[in-house]
């Protein structure tokens, strides 16, 4: 092949010929190639070689299988699609879920599978003591109690999955130092009895004399599965796939019999979940075919970009309809055209332009504005967007000062000259208004003295609100006088409780009602004192008789 | 006289093949167009396996010749979307599946096209679930597979099954024989298993105290299936794979 023999010499992969896949050596893991050629034998392990144009690969113990029909395909089947099977690639790990209460239902949890394979017990117990690793979580059955700790003989894992120990009879020890201590006034130990059923987290795993240790001290739960909780659980609490294998025994059922009764398995939602867990992408599904591996469609080609492209376009055609008929003077007709495109394309930045300029022209400035405004958002560059928003923002200006809100218009002003600091216009302007402001500032102050009624617009922000803090608060005065009453003598309560049996008060309807609102008050008092202070006897006496009313 | 007849009687078989082989052809193609849309659309494999079996089920009751496959592709998707409630958009289905179809030409703008297709799409929606007989839903492989994957793997040593794709190599796989008609003619926990298998053996990996187990892994999923069966889905399985390289 003439593939192979450039190979052989050693130069690195062309570009690969039609029809060849790719054969770039290092984009493989050997590792894996090398499995996948000591099980299938020696044939599979010269084809690879022949195909990639390796090296003599470590020749361990191929075993040697009988060429049918079957084994060629399926060697020629490998070694065809070996640069996407072999493909290096992150290790993807299995989430290690904790066999919870809440994951019973999210699909269909079953006993372990060994258990329907019916493995033997001995290299099952075997495989079990080199499997296991500090950090799993166990529930076991103590056993017997010590000075030292307690044994326990475990019944199953429920961390990293099912996994069935209950008959391979192997006991765990959990050390006294390993106990939370449950109170003062007993020992750690004396919490616990035979027959309790815990769950623990392995500590060590010795390989060499099959010791495995336990504790129920949360710190040393690994960081994933920090919140899961040590100590004696009830059967209720044991995991779900326990308590199926133990229904198994009785029940004798098959693994598909189990999974079509199981609840969880007729969820709509496992398939996701499921997928979730076992870490298997949906979002960029995986594929053998050469056409569909690794994805190789550009993004304006998915849906979202081909709807946005759509409606963009038909946003602007719109548009330009929508203009034709403001230059004919058709402006409700323009104005529909506007909203239509902007129902296809809301953030069109012409169209809103376009709408922002035909709503400044039938002289809705804030709208207007708002258009603008979004349209800057979305394209700060936009000249025209920034042209139309300028020349608005000196309108409303214009016409705030009428109005004679000199305070934000000269804010428009400011805005106008932000978005164009060179706007001969809006400064003269805002010079304008600002002497203007000033000027009124002194005059207000003057005002202030004489007393008037009305309040001087020019007055600044924070002195207008301590008025309306003052107009408030005379009002709140005459209700609630309660928190600030004058202390009273004994004998003043003494006279008023007499004053209130002999003279009980009238009946609603005959008491004239006091119209607490309708006073005439001080607004702005000279002193500066509190306002109520300045309350005349009368009305002090009003007060007070409002009081025993509500008393 | 007996080899003219005997070469009458082959002929036509040999044109029957070729003209089945061709049409399976037909079929591959425009399920590689429904696959590609489907990724664009964002669909998960599930819907996308219930498109391909709504066409594959269509196409074998009638005649590729009388209808515009692209088209019954497309309507299969929007289906699928509807009956495994992830819904999509038509819009969005006809501007992907015409932009997939029509690669040279720019994307649909114009409006009255749209609707055009959306008209031709709603005709051709009725006349699939007529022929179809209103029974669009078929139990699927993918359940079984994500359970028996969880199962095994929790039994395999954790290193192992970490670092060796098995499990995408498996979905993958499922996810590809679609391009074929072996979806019609298997069980879904026969498929699942096949697919397992297959993954299995291509990496070589076997599955721990297998031999000395009482009832070997795959018997224990599927208990109706011999590994004679298991090796036929696999053979099916590679035969569609070989209509990519024919493409």
């Amino acid at each position: 092949m003439d593939l192979s023999r450039r190979f052989s010499q050693g130069s690195l992969a062309s570009p690969p010929t039609l029809g060849s896949p790719p054969t770039l050596g290092h984009l493989v893991d050997m590792t894996m190639m090398d499995v996948s050629a000591t099980f299938h034998g020696s044939s599979l392990r010269a084809r690879i070689q022949e195909e990639f144009g390796l090296s003599e690969m470590t020749v361990g113990n191929d075993t040697e299988r009988a060429m049918s029909l079957f084994q060629q395909r399926m060697e020629s089947f490998i070694v065809r699609k070996a640069d996407v099977l072999f493909q290096t690639r992150a290790t993807s790990h299995v989430r290690r879920t904790h066999a919870g209460k809440d994951e019973e239902d999210y699909y269909a949890v079953l006993p372990p599978l060994e258990l329907f394979m019916a493995v033997p017990i001995l290299p099952a117990k075997e495989r079990f003591y080199k499997m296991v690793q500090s950090g799993d979580i166990v529930v076991g059955k103590i056993v017997s109690l010590k000075d030292f700790g307690f044994f326990v003989k475990l019944l199953c894992l429920t961390s990293g999955g099912a996994r069935d120990i209950q008959d391979m009879d192997i006991t765990a020890l959990c050390p006294s130092s390993d106990l939370p201590s449950h109170g003062a006034h007993q020992r750690p130990i004396e919490y616990y009895h035979t027959n309790d059923i815990i769950q623990a987290v392995v500590k060590t795993v010795s390989a060499v004399d099959d010791r495995i240790v336990v504790s129920l001290k949360p710190n040393h739960l690994p960081q994933l599965l920090a919140d899961v909780y040590l100590g004696i659980i009830t059967s209720d609490d044991l995991p779900v796939h326990f308590r199926r294998s133990q229904d198994l025994q009785t029940s004798q059922a098959s693994y598909d019999q189990l999974l079509q009764r199981v609840w969880g398995f007729s969820n709509p939602s496992n398939v996701a979940y499921l997928g979730e867990v076992l870490d298997i992408a949906d979002k960029h599904p995986p594929s053998l075919m050469r056409g569909l591996h690794r994805c190789p469609f550009p993004q304006e080609d998915f849906a979202e970009s081909l709807r946005q492209h759509q409606s963009s376009k038909w946003a602007l055609a719109c548009v330009g309809t929508g203009v034709q008929h403001f230059k004919a003077g058709r402006h409700v007709d323009a104005m529909q055209c506007l909203e239509k495109a902007l129902t296809f394309d809301p953030e069109n930045v012409e169209a809103l332009v376009v709408r922002g300029a035909l709503y400044a022209n039938k002289n809705s400035l804030l709208r207007a504005m708002e258009d603008f405004a979004q349209a800057l958002k979305l394209n700060p560059g936009h000249n025209n967007a920034r042209k139309y928003m300028c020349d608005t923002l000196l309108a409303r200006g214009k016409q705030l000062q009428e109005e004679g809100e000199d305070e934000e218009a000269m804010t428009a002003y400011q805005r106008a000259l932000v978005i164009n600091p060179h706007l001969q216009e809006a400064s003269h302007a805002l010079e304008q208004v600002r002497t203007k402001l000033e000027n009124m500032k002194t005059v207000s102050q003057v005002d202030l003295t004489t007393e008037t009624e009305e309040v001087p617009s020019e007055l600044s922000f924070a002195q207008s609100s301590k008025e309306k803090l003052q107009k408030l608060l005379e009002v709140e005065g005459s209700s609630k006088d309660r928190s600030r009453h004058r202390k009273r003598s004994a004998t003043e309560h003494r006279m008023r409780a007499q004053a209130f049996t002999a003279h009980p008060p009238a009946a609603p309807e005959d008491r004239p009602r006091p119209t607490r609102r309708c006073k005439p008050k001080l607004r702005y008092p000279i002193t500066g004192l509190a306002p109520r202070l300045l309350l005349s006897e009368k009305e002090e006496k009003k007060e007070k008789t409002v009081q025993l009313k509500f008393g | 006289m007996s080899d003219s007849k005997t070469a009458r009687t082959e002929d036509p078989s040999r044109r029957r093949r070729s003209h089945h082989d061709d049409e399976e052809l037909v079929h591959f193609r425009i399920v590689r167009f429904m696959m590609e849309s489907g990724i664009k659309l964002r669909m998960t494999s599930v819907p996308m396996a219930t498109a391909a079996i709504i066409y594959h089920r269509f196409f074998s009751v009638c005649r590729l010749q009388d209808f515009d496959p692209y088209l019954i592709g497309m309507t299969a998707i929007s289906l699928a979307s509807k009956v495994e409630e992830e819904h999509l958009k038509i819009r969005d289905v006809i501007n992907v599946c015409y932009r997939t179809r029509h690669k040279d030409k720019p994307p649909l703008e114009s409006q009255t096209e749209l609707a055009d297709l959306r008209q031709a799409m709603a005709s051709c929606e009725l006349l699939i679930m007529r022929v179809l007989g209103f029974n669009v839903t078929k139990e699927l492989p993918h359940k079984y597979l994500l359970h028996y994957l969880k199962s095994l793997g929790d039994w395999m040593d954790a290193s192992v099954w970490n670092r060796t794709p098995i499990r995408d190599t498996a979905w993958a796989m499922l996810r590809d024989l679609y391009h074929g008609k072996v979806c019609l003619q298997h069980k879904a926990q026969h498929i699942a298993v096949a697919v397992l298998y297959f993954s299995l053996l291509c990496y070589g990996i076997e599955v721990p105290l297998n031999n000395q187990a009482e009832t070997e892994w795959w018997k224990v999923f599927s208990d109706d299936i011999s590994e004679e069966q298991i090796k036929n889905i696999i053979e099916q399985i590679m035969d569609v794979y070989d209509l990519e390289k024919r493409l």
